[in-house]
């Protein structure tokens, strides 16, 4: 029988500004053209276990390639040992212990996290706890924080070829800070309004990254089989879809484990079958067979309808195993006939002799890879039937989750030497506790008094993390209306439009040249239009007769020629104007000359 | 787990992180004995395989692992750790010989020695000889090795690492790979074995007396000066190429050498008593000179003196690349009528060295002549104008 749900949650934000051991920009603008490859070595821990996690990298034997970006130095290439730590990053992470009601820690000991799926140049991430025992309050009760800790952003993966895998290094060394909830989350909505909680704070702060990665969760899920870790959950809104998936999951490996369990696996055989597959339909065969894979046929014992079937998918458990030691596919007998195999069957179930109640898989492998292959495929169907079923396992666009890999255990951890152990004074405390994340409702009313803009625009700008933004734009235009509506339409409008992000420091520049010019709202939407749309340089914007206002003169002379052609009135004269040209000028300038112009007509 | 670095407790919690706590905020209220460890890298006897190698270890990062208490890099080295790691290494039956280990800026020409008789006595045996060493000095001690080696039976391979063996990403293993690799080849010279670049895909194999640690900690610290390495470790494949040695029919071993040499690096700011107080007491002094070899005018007279009470006087210059040439400037021509004597491009350590073995093996009067021969390939006769690339 299972037992209560517990969902607890990790909740990983980027904070912006320079990496955790380098002085290095945690924003990039790109990739250089340069990379080197690297192999990763597996260690054991300090108490001399190796971490199961990392064994089980190992077996997988993969080399690895990273790109260089504007933003690495030699510490993110693990070319030197860290740098001084990040104050700013350190200050933040003991804020936000503090606002989330953590104790916190008397020292800070940096240790080395053992990863090597080879997202950490150095086959580790250097992570120090700086708060425990905290809480914060939700709608349905307290979620106590069991953590928090400031660690380094891992590599982002770029492409993943199975035996090599590709890592840009603009992610790495960025400092991230892992909030850890204890299990007392009871569903879906309380799980995303409890990260919605803890995130907002550091995005109102102004302190978190911005972009589809500065906020990622992990969820760990329990419902009586073993803890569960969902990694990189990108959308809030995904929690709630990838937990119902789970326990759907779980569920019915409840009902399928007192099926199998007792089970002997004896018969599950990798034997070679190319040869019958040689004039294959199956195009996925055909083409994996040319990259000098081979064809494996197996029984799958007493598991024939379980594969597939209703909310049985044990061969999707299965598929999850083959595919991550670089299979090119798995094809079981409660799918076929299908995937172009059909002639094939018959000669197939000859040779493997299924029994009445067995199933029966083929697989594409590697020939290097099929004895571990099939090693991994029984220890995942033990440990279902046995109802063992924690592990990390990683969320897919679809929002189901599939197996990534064992549970990393405490075994990987060992102490960063090179960081030495830092204690934490009066002083940085008295530091931090000034700058403590307010809530959202005295943030509120600080915005609504330093700037006077209405509370609704402060809760827009603050929800957005842009109040850094708006200070800075407001100190350059001495405008906080024309600031705000900088922040909450102009900008998001043409990125929109253009349909990409646009980096405030880039902007900086127009709202200075706005200021020296003496430019209206107009004059400077049109010129951030040109600057972003038509990627027009800022020198060129700066001489550019676009963004000049008609003059009087000028208008006069335009309005004069409209009149030869054509009958011109005050109503009509905006258009007819605007159709001319795509200069600003001033409508009530051009009536009052229009009418001038009539007069002295007239006379 | 919890233990005790200097007034600091450092628990382990469950989840891995330590809790640092200072010693004098905490009660002591009872001691647990340490569960017994299961200890995962069991030290298992390696199976010997065909190619015999003898593998002495000095010390420093290569054969270092965590010292979990200390929490400082201490050296260990067990068969069954590196054939974990090196995968070539059931290839080998490896003769294995740790001295007492120790960091390479510890190391003194009496060490060299110590090493060097090792290394014969390794090369006796096996068909090649590799030596564990720190980065720091490696260069030094494998010069020394390389002067002290008139003849070889069989390559002599120094290998290091810039990454402890404790981390994953160590550069140890591959390093120690390619020397391997390396030992089975026709060498017979004295050689550095070194990551070639950032990549874990090729080691570089140095020419002890041409080798320069060039970065505190990059990898591919390790160059060859003014010229290519002499070979490749690439795609499991060792490659020689270019005017290396090859094997002689026996080792010969000369092993003594006469430390009383010092090495004056010359800065606007050097005065004469300076340069006097760095030459006391020396039989022989390497002056690292700027540009093509000068020094200030200041200093001719207590060259000259140094000179005359019988002391050898040579010039290498710092730059490091390229050669000295005392006959272009007349600082120089001046420093040559001193009796200084030019060392062309000889590395200044290197020059150091070498005098370390001239001074203790031939006549005095015979020091000019043997200290600018080309004993071991330690002057470059054509410097490339352009390096090839690895």
């Amino acid at each position: 029988m299972s037992s209560k749900v517990m969902i607890g949650l990790e909740i990983h934000i980027q904070l912006k500004g320079v990496k955790l051991f380098c002085s290095c920009s945690t924003e990039s603008r790109n990739i250089t053209d340069r990379s080197f490859t690297r192999y990763l070595y597996v260690r054991s821990g300090e108490t001399g276990h190796i971490d199961p996690a990392a064994l089980y990298e190992r077996e997988r034997d993969r080399t690895f390639t990273y790109l260089l970006t504007d933003n690495t130095c030699l510490l993110d290439v693990d070319e030197e040992p860290p740098h001084e730590i990040n104050r700013e990053a350190l200050l933040r992470a003991i804020a936000t212990s503090l606002a989330l009601n953590c104790k916190v820690v008397d020292r800070v000991s940096y240790m080395r996290k053992i990863v090597i799926d080879g997202s950490n140049t150095s086959g580790f991430q250097r992570t120090a706890l700086i708060g425990f025992n905290g809480w914060v309050e939700t709608s349905r009760g307290k979620v106590h924080i069991s953590s928090l800790c400031l660690e380094e952003d891992s590599a982002r993966k770029i492409n993943d070829e199975g035996e090599n895998v590709t890592y840009s290094l603009d992610r790495l060394g960025v400092p991230l800070l892992e909030i850890a909830t204890e299990p007392d989350i009871v569903d879906g909505d309380h799980a995303v309004e409890t990260a919605e909680l803890i995130g907002k704070k550091l995005i109102m702060a102004g302190w978190a990254r911005r972009g589809p990665e500065a906020i990622r969760q992990d969820v760990n899920f329990s419902m009586g089989f073993g803890r569960v870790e969902i990694k990189g959950v990108p959308k809030l809104s995904t929690i709630r879809n990838s937990l119902k998936y789970e326990v759907q999951r779980q569920k019915s490996l409840e009902i399928l484990s007192e099926k199998i369990s007792g089970q002997s696996l004896d018969h599950l055989k990798f034997r070679e079958v190319t040869g019958i597959f040689e004039k294959t339909e199956s195009k996925v065969i055909k083409r994996n067979l040319d990259n000098g894979y081979r064809i494996y046929g197996t029984i799958l014992p007493a598991l024939k309808g379980f594969l597939k079937n209703g909310d049985f998918r044990l061969g999707k458990e299965l598929a999850d195993v083959a595919k991550l030691y670089g299979s090119g596919g798995i094809m079981h007998s409660d799918e076929l006939p299908g995937y172009g195999v059909e002639a094939e069957l018959k000669p197939l179930v000859e040779k493997l002799k299924p029994g009445e109640s067995d199933g029966y898989a083929i697989l594409i492998s590697d020939p290097k890879k099929i004895t571990l292959i099939e090693k991994e495929m029984k220890i995942r169907l033990r440990r279902i039937a046995s109802l063992d079923l924690s592990e990390t396992r990683v969320i897919s666009d679809d929002e189901t989750t599939h197996y990534l890999r064992p549970l990393p255990g405490g075994e990987r951890m060992y102490p960063e030497t090179d960081v030495p152990i830092m204690p934490v004074s009066r002083e940085m405390l008295e530091e931090a506790g000034k700058i403590i994340p307010k809530t959202e409702d005295q943030m509120i009313g600080d915005i609504v008094s330093r700037f006077g803009i209405s509370r609704q625009d402060a809760f827009v700008i603050m929800s957005g993390g842009h109040l850094n933004e708006l200070a800075e734009a407001f100190e350059i235009l001495g405008n906080s209306s024309l600031a705000s509506r900088l922040i909450i339409q102009i900008i998001p409008d043409i990125q929109k439009k253009i349909k990409g992000e646009i980096d405030f420091s880039d902007i900086v520049p127009i709202l200075k040249l706005s200021r020296e010019r003496n430019w209206d709202r107009q004059i400077l939407e049109k010129a951030l239009e040109m600057r972003f749309s038509a990627n027009i340089s800022l020198e060129v914007l700066g001489e550019s007769d676009e963004l000049k206002p008609l003059d009087a003169e000028e208008l006069k002379i335009m309005i004069l020629d409209i009149m030869k052609h054509e009958d011109v009135s005050p109503k009509n004269i905006i258009p007819r104007l605007r159709g001319r040209t795509s200069r600003l000028f001033d409508p009530s300038r051009a009536l009052e000359i229009l009418t001038s112009l009539k007069k002295s007509n007239h006379i | 787990m919890v233990s005790l670095s200097g007034n600091t407790y450092n628990i382990k919690l469950k989840n891995g992180y330590n809790f640092s706590i200072p010693a004098e905020s905490l009660e002591i209220v009872e001691i647990f004995p340490p569960r017994a460890a299961e200890v995962s890298e069991v030290d298992t006897p390696v199976p010997a395989g065909k190619h015999k190698v003898s593998i002495i270890g000095t010390g420093g990062t290569i054969a270092s692992r965590v010292d979990y208490i200390t929490g400082a890099v201490k050296p260990v080295l067990n068969p069954g750790f590196l054939r974990d790691n090196v995968s070539s290494i059931s290839e080998f039956d490896m003769d294995l010989n740790l001295m007492e280990p120790m960091l390479s800026e510890n190391l003194t020409p009496d060490d060299w020695i110590r090493i060097a008789r090792l290394a014969k006595t390794g090369l006796d045996k096996n068909r090649g000889t590799i030596i564990l060493h720190g980065t720091d000095t490696m260069s030094y001690t494998a010069s020394a090795l390389s002067f002290m080696f008139p003849s070889l039976s069989g390559p002599i391979i120094f290998a290091g690492s810039q990454r402890s063996s404790d981390r994953p990403s160590s550069d140890a293993f591959l390093n120690l790979e390619g020397a391997l690799e390396f030992s089975k080849t026709n060498l017979g010279e004295v050689t550095l074995a070194m990551h070639a670049g950032l990549s874990d895909d090729r080691v570089a194999l140095h020419r002890a007396v041409r080798s320069r640690k060039m970065h505190t900690t990059r990898r591919d610290a390790f160059r060859t000066i003014g010229s290519e390495p002499l070979g490749y470790y690439f795609q499991k494949k060792a490659q020689l190429k270019g005017d290396y040695r090859g094997r002689a029919k026996e080792t010969v071993l000369m092993d003594r050498l006469d430390s009383r040499v010092s090495i004056v690096f010359f800065h606007p700011a050097l005065v004469a008593s300076d340069f006097e107080a760095m030459v006391q007491g020396k039989k022989a002094v390497v002056i690292m000179g700027t540009g093509m070899g000068h020094t200030a005018s200041r200093l001719y007279e207590s060259i000259k003196d140094t000179i005359s009470s019988g002391t050898k006087v040579m010039m290498t210059s710092q730059c490091i690349s390229g050669s000295v040439n005392l006959k272009v400037y007349s600082t120089g021509r001046e420093l040559l009528s001193l009796g200084v004597i030019p060392l062309g491009n000889m590395l200044p350590e290197v020059a150091m060295v070498k005098s370390m073995f001239v001074l203790a093996n031939y006549p005095h009067e015979d020091f000019e002549k043997y200290i600018t021969e080309n004993m071991r390939g330690e002057i470059v006769k054509n410097e490339p104008v352009f390096q090839e690339v690895s």
